[in-house]
């Protein structure tokens, strides 16, 4: 059971937002299903299997996400969102170029490859909307000027470090956002009720896990980051020619 | 003790004489390579290469280098008369580094036999494909988790491999992940089917840079114990074919049947390997 403790200074009133925490507010804005990223639109391969029977029910989506997404987060992409915001932090724009040409590199199939540049492009363009963000605009141009597309990670070092949010917090965030992504497409692919989704998304993101998962991924080299997911790839790969679908990806 | 081990490998280099014959312009090799006798194959104009292993596979503390170059209009087909095994090691581990650049309007195919990880081995490989605008390769890796007849199963203690392709300079694939059967990264592989027989095709050309006709065909061929997919590079420069198969059969028949597909889809003709 959880228990709420809220924030109380000595004269018993609720204490404002403390300054190190002025971050929290954009981070939950841009985490939001409200947020326009675009990611309802896509399942990442899950409508593909489920149609070959490799997800079949919630007890089936949350080994899936525990067994097989969970560990592809903590050896490939948080160590690439970690790289990236290290860029970012560092003013290193052709680092954080060769980065994002890496990550278009291995994201193996088209339709992931192209999920995370739509949605790179998106958050890009939000960002240049909503913050005052010189070096996203100059990421942007030099991108364009590479004739390359800004990748989702990418984007999402630049947005965390617009918000100047802690490295931590944003690899919890991004952690949230995949498994909270799956489980959205769930509801439509497997019917699944929004109480048994939250109950798989509380137990992928417990305190624990989450920590573990973390920390694992901060001593990923960038020689050694990648995962082996052969049955994922074939089912990306085989969307593309699916006859029927619910999502682009 | 300081585990021991050989370190050899081979150097070669095939291009195009005067007449448009493929042959072997540069050729080192050491053990624990040995080369067999080039064969040129009259049908497709291939240039067949046989690459053997008399220490019947790798050992802790192997050190093996591959590098082949291939330019001008050459063909050329490098391959193994057999399983590349990875054995048993006490400690340490071998290590594996290739090297391929394909120049011109030359064509590459690599295709060894598969490579099987036995028990308690640890193997690191790093491979290189570099293709030059025109240029064609067909890169083809086959992956078992043990000696499957044996009932050995995913009982080896690691293997890395990472493969990077460069068509024209540019990076267009990264594939890099390190197996550990004592954690997670052995899961969707393991739990795909009870014996998983892996392989997968990388084709680079321009010939296929927007469409791969024979996309639907290759799909089709799924069945209950066979799991294939296709899949577009990065910047067009060509696709990815995975297939997973829950039997021995069922795997060599489709890894057949693809590559002789993936052939007529780039013009050409597939050469037999020769083995008898």
């Amino acid at each position: 059971m959880l228990t709420c403790n809220p924030v109380m200074n000595s004269d018993n009133e609720y204490q404002l937002a403390p300054k190190h925490l002025q971050w929290l507010g954009g981070l939950l804005q841009t985490t939001d299903t409200l947020f326009p990223s675009g990611g309802y639109a896509h399942s990442y391969g899950l409508e593909e299997m489920v149609a070959l029977g490799r997800v079949k029910s919630k007890e089936d989506l949350e080994d899936f996400l525990m067994q097989e997404i969970l560990p592809s987060l903590g050896k490939l992409e948080l160590p690439y969102l970690r790289y990236s915001v290290k860029a970012v932090e560092t003013n290193d724009l052709e680092e954080l170029v060769k980065i994002n040409e890496e990550i278009s590199a291995w994201k193996l199939t088209r339709e992931i490859r192209d999920a995370g540049s739509s949605q790179g492009a998106q958050l890009l363009r939000m960002i240049l909307e909503i913050y005052q963000c010189p070096i996203s605009k100059k990421c942007k141009q030099l991108l364009q000027d590479r004739g390359e597309q800004c990748q989702q990670i990418i984007a999402t070092a630049l947005l965390r470090n617009a918000q100047k949010t802690p490295l931590a917090s944003s690899m919890i965030a991004w952690v949230y956002q995949v498994i909270s992504n799956f489980c959205s497409a769930s509801v439509k692919l497997l019917r699944l009720g929004e109480l048994a989704c939250q109950k798989i998304i509380h137990r992928c993101i417990s305190g624990e896990k989450v920590q573990r998962l973390l920390a694992n991924s901060l001593e990923v080299k960038r020689e050694d980051a990648g995962f082996f997911n052969p049955v994922l790839d074939l089912a990306s790969a085989r969307h593309e020619l699916a006859f029927s679908r619910l999502f682009i990806s | 003790m300081k585990p021991l081990g050989i370190q050899g490998g081979v150097q070669l280099g095939c291009r195009t004489d005067l007449h448009g014959f493929p042959y072997l312009s540069h050729q080192r090799f050491s053990p624990p390579v040995h080369l067999s006798k080039p064969y040129f194959d009259e049908d497709t104009r291939s240039l067949l290469i046989n690459l053997s292993c008399p220490t019947a596979g790798l050992l802790s503390g192997d050190r093996m280098i591959c590098n082949i170059k291939v330019s001008g209009k050459a063909a050329m087909v490098v391959t193994t008369p057999g399983a590349t095994r990875s054995h048993f090691m006490r400690s340490g581990v071998a290590k594996v580094k290739q090297e391929f650049q394909v120049s011109d309007q030359a064509f590459l195919e690599f295709n060894p036999g598969s490579l099987i990880l036995q028990k308690s081995t640890s193997l690191e490989q790093n491979t290189w494909v570099e293709v030059e605008d025109g240029a064609e390769v067909l890169f083809v890796e086959k992956m078992l988790p043990g000696r499957i007849a044996y009932g050995e199963s995913f009982l080896f203690t690691k293997f890395s491999n990472r493969l990077k392709v460069l068509k024209d300079g540019k990076l267009v694939l990264l594939e890099s992940f390190t197996l550990k059967p004592e954690n997670e990264s052995v899961n969707p592989w393991r739990n795909s089917f009870l014996t998983p027989f892996y392989g997968c095709f990388y084709l680079v050309s321009p010939k296929v840079s927007d469409e791969l006709p024979c996309r639907q065909k290759i799909h089709d061929m799924m069945s209950e114990s066979l799991l294939v997919g296709s899949t577009s590079m990065h910047r067009k420069a060509g696709w990815v074919v995975k297939i997973l198969a829950g039997d021995p059969y069922q795997f060599r028949k489709a890894m057949d049947k693809i590559r002789v597909t993936l052939y007529q889809a780039i013009g050409r003709l597939p050469p037999s390997f020769r083995r008898y």
